[in-house]
């Protein structure tokens, strides 16, 4: 089955058609589903390497489950951002936090100037920098909130709380950021944004 | 904070967040092979599991099923002794239903005086 032709094919009855041993649901979730777990880790971790074999654990297991997933009952994405961040909060554990920023590859954007451009990988590094500093668990919240954009009660699943607890972390840790970023208002250009 | 600065602090943060938003990591393409392998692989034990089974015929299951030949001998004992538990006369059948269903019945009133007597002459006619 060609490729663009399972783009509105659900990840979940594409992780049917892998169970089945369909080649081209196995390409296909991995191109869909890596980016996505990669990105929650890395934003979680702070650090390529680690994000990395987090993405790569995380997928291993989806495709171990593959057999035995129920339709209906929960998105692949709420159980892969739940795996990502718990394979993520063992590693902070094991590693006593502090783990070093790595340097996080940029997409071209040929639209932007290149001051632009620098101005917001300044405003991304330096939010991921604060993000390093929340709390665990405030800082899943806010990413997934404000990053991955996903809706409260999807968040409420993904972190098993509930969906009042979402908002109270998401606005904790908007707090912390907030105070975190205010000593970089210059370097970062807001002071000129008015 | 009052309010004038918490909208501007909103607002920066915002712009921070579109900053990430635009700026998502990308996986490296080995990455991207090294989930890919992953999967394949995972897919080919999936698909070699079923099959490595050698196919089996419906006498095999039903032995298994039971619990293997010593279950099986078990089994048989057991329907032997049901036949021959079938065939003798019952012992708590009521006489009559005995007669009807054709069994002899020795007279209600008849009592052995000398237990064992048949089994005796048996033996000195050389029966036994």
């Amino acid at each position: 089955m060609p490729l663009d032709a399972m783009q509105d094919v659900t990840d979940e009855a594409l992780l049917v058609l892998f169970a089945n041993g369909e080649p081209a649901a196995a390409r296909a979730l991995t191109l869909r589903l890596t980016p996505k777990a990669f990105g929650h880790a890395a934003r979680l971790l702070g650090n390529r390497a680690e994000a990395e074999d987090v993405a790569q654990e995380a997928l291993l297991r989806l495709w171990r489950v593959a057999p035995e997933w129920r339709q209906g009952e929960a998105k692949v994405t709420t159980w892969l951002y739940r795996v990502v961040a718990n394979l993520c909060t063992d590693r902070l554990r094991r590693s006593g936090r502090g783990v070093a920023l790595d340097a996080v590859p940029e997409p071209e954007d040929e639209a932007r100037g290149p001051l632009d451009k620098m101005q917001a990988e300044a405003r991304a590094d330096a939010l991921q920098t604060a993000l390093d500093g929340l709390p665990d668990r405030q800082r899943q919240a806010v990413v997934l909130r404000h990053i991955e954009g996903l809706a409260n009660p999807e968040i409420a699943e993904i972190m098993e709380i509930s969906v009042d607890a979402v908002e109270s972390l998401t606005a904790r840790g908007k707090r912390a950021l907030s105070a975190a970023l205010e000593g970089r208002r210059e370097e970062l250009g807001y002071a000129d944004d008015g | 904070m009052p309010m004038m600065d918490e909208h501007k602090h909103s607002g920066e943060l915002e712009a921070a967040f579109d900053a990430a938003r635009s700026s998502q990591p990308e996986p490296s393409a080995n990455l991207m092979a090294r989930v890919l392998v992953d999967a394949q692989a995972v897919q080919a034990e999936q698909r070699v599991t079923p099959s490595a089974r050698v196919p089996r015929g419906y006498m095999q299951q039903l032995l298994e099923a039971l619990g293997g030949w010593p279950a099986v001998a078990g089994l048989s004992a057991a329907g032997v002794a049901g036949v021959w538990l079938g065939l003798g006369p019952m012992a708590g059948v009521s006489d009559a239903v005995a007669s009807y269903l054709g069994m002899s019945v020795p007279p209600a009133y008849s009592v052995d005086v000398m237990p064992g007597a048949e089994l005796g002459l048996a033996w000195e006619e050389g029966a036994l």
